[in-house]
């Protein structure tokens, strides 16, 4: 098959490089911009509350999660898993709980855990443990998987700091849940889901 | 266990779901309107992950926009350091600001492109402004014409905004094609894709830019 362009493509792919230039950014940039963040937002003197994982547990409620590198990195310092949390509802009562399995069987473990699945604000529970670094250039993302569909939902999405992850994610809609996906997603990539797993969970 | 073998089946499935997801783009390439949603739909969830501090949304954005904003400073300030530092401060700006951006008054794209350009024309007006050592004075040079850069920064955002509108696997492609000038058979290779899929969504992609380049008066 030929590879090129039509002439009448050609004409126009010239024509708007005139107007935008196709001089593409240094290839680190984006992770540059994202790192600057990630510093501005850890401070000038990162303080991680540490706080106990029994009573976050208890009153904990969802926000997208997104690990601040030096918060983090505080808490791995004094052996705490690290979580976002905000708020101080109830996560309401438990749906469905089903262990994490790693792709492969082997590495990750944990549990899933659906909380008022069925009503608005519903959340979903992730404890994870042994979770390797992602690699280079890399995060992880939580997705779910409505029964009856086949699109996943993001949830979240985060970056460890440490092998102990424990989050707790809003739910997209109130619905009966199938399972809950750990990808692996490249820094800047398309939002779709990467087709790469870390581990997951399928419900009853 | 048998959360093992439930769990294996839900990894097995994800190239499928992923492909069937994909095939639902490929459903809506025809519908400008539609695609256009759908693109402000994504940047609108990527900015409400932002908002709520996850910065992976942040690369998200700019694995979508980085190149384009990119394009547009440098278009403005023919300086690439100058180009780089205005995109690294509108993608800041944009994390900044993600939980004041309202949907209702403009598309993500739009609001994005303007903060790149204008962080642009800040730099050229600061270059202009500052004092020029008597040494580096050039007898025959002449100052860009305020106007003429203004001009061909809204061009340039035209463009870009009109790229960010294509259906996401249309601007994969195009872009690989445009700033990274990969053949279309260097795209297929890239995407993993067959290539008259590629040559169908590049053809598909630059017929939607003619348009805009012929409404800027851009065609030869």
């Amino acid at each position: 098959m030929n590879d090129h362009l039509t002439p009448e493509d050609e004409a126009t792919m010239r024509a708007l490089r005139g107007a935008l230039p196709p001089v593409p950014p240094p290839p680190d940039l984006g992770d540059r911009i994202v790192a600057a963040v990630a510093e501005e937002e850890a401070g000038p003197a990162p303080l991680a509350p540490v706080i106990s994982l029994d009573a976050r547990r208890a009153r904990r409620r969802t926000v997208l999660a997104s690990l601040a590198a030096a918060a983090c990195a505080a808490a791995i310092a004094v052996g705490v898993t690290a979580s976002l949390t905000a708020g101080g509802d109830d996560p309401g009562p438990l749906t469905a709980s089903t262990a994490v399995v790693a792709q492969g069987g082997d590495g990750v473990s944990g549990t899933a855990s659906l909380y008022a699945a069925d009503e608005a604000g519903g959340a979903v529970e992730v404890a994870l443990r042994d979770v390797p670094p992602p690699p280079p250039g890399h995060h992880y993302e939580v997705w779910v998987l409505e029964k009856g569909s086949t699109e996943m939902t993001s949830v979240g999405s985060f970056t460890p700091s440490s092998p102990d992850v424990d989050l707790t994610l809003p739910l997209p809609a109130p619905a009966d849940y199938a399972a809950v996906d750990i990808s692996v997603e490249p820094n800047g990539g398309p939002p779709a889901h990467s087709g790469t797993s870390l581990a997951g969970a399928k419900f009853a | 266990m048998p959360g093992a073998q439930a769990m294996a089946a839900v990894v097995t499935d994800l190239p499928a779901r992923r492909a069937r997801s994909h095939a639902a783009y490929d459903g809506h390439v025809e519908r400008t309107s539609a695609d256009a949603r759908d693109a402000g739909d994504i940047d609108a969830r990527l900015l409400v992950r932002m908002a709520a501090g996850d910065q992976a949304a942040l690369g998200d954005l700019y694995g979508r926009y980085g190149r384009m904003l990119h394009a547009i400073a440098f278009r403005i300030t023919g300086d690439a350091q100058a180009a780089e530092e205005c995109t690294q401060d509108a993608f800041m700006a944009a994390w900044r600001t993600a939980r004041t951006f309202d949907p209702g008054r403009a598309q993500p794209s739009t609001w994005l492109c303007a903060i790149a350009r204008n962080r642009a024309l800040d730099a050229v007006r600061g270059q202009s402004r500052r004092p020029t050592p008597q040494e580096e004075v050039q007898p025959t040079g002449t100052a860009p014409d305020t106007a003429d850069v203004v001009a061909d920064a809204d061009a340039a955002v035209r463009v870009g905004e009109a790229m960010a509108r294509l259906p996401q696997e249309q601007l994969d492609v195009l872009q690989l094609g445009y700033f990274d000038g990969l053949s279309q058979s260097e795209i297929a290779d890239r995407l993993a894709l067959p290539l008259g899929t590629v040559k169908s969504r590049m053809r598909l992609a630059l017929g939607r830019m003619r348009d805009v380049a012929r409404d800027l008066g851009l065609e030869a």
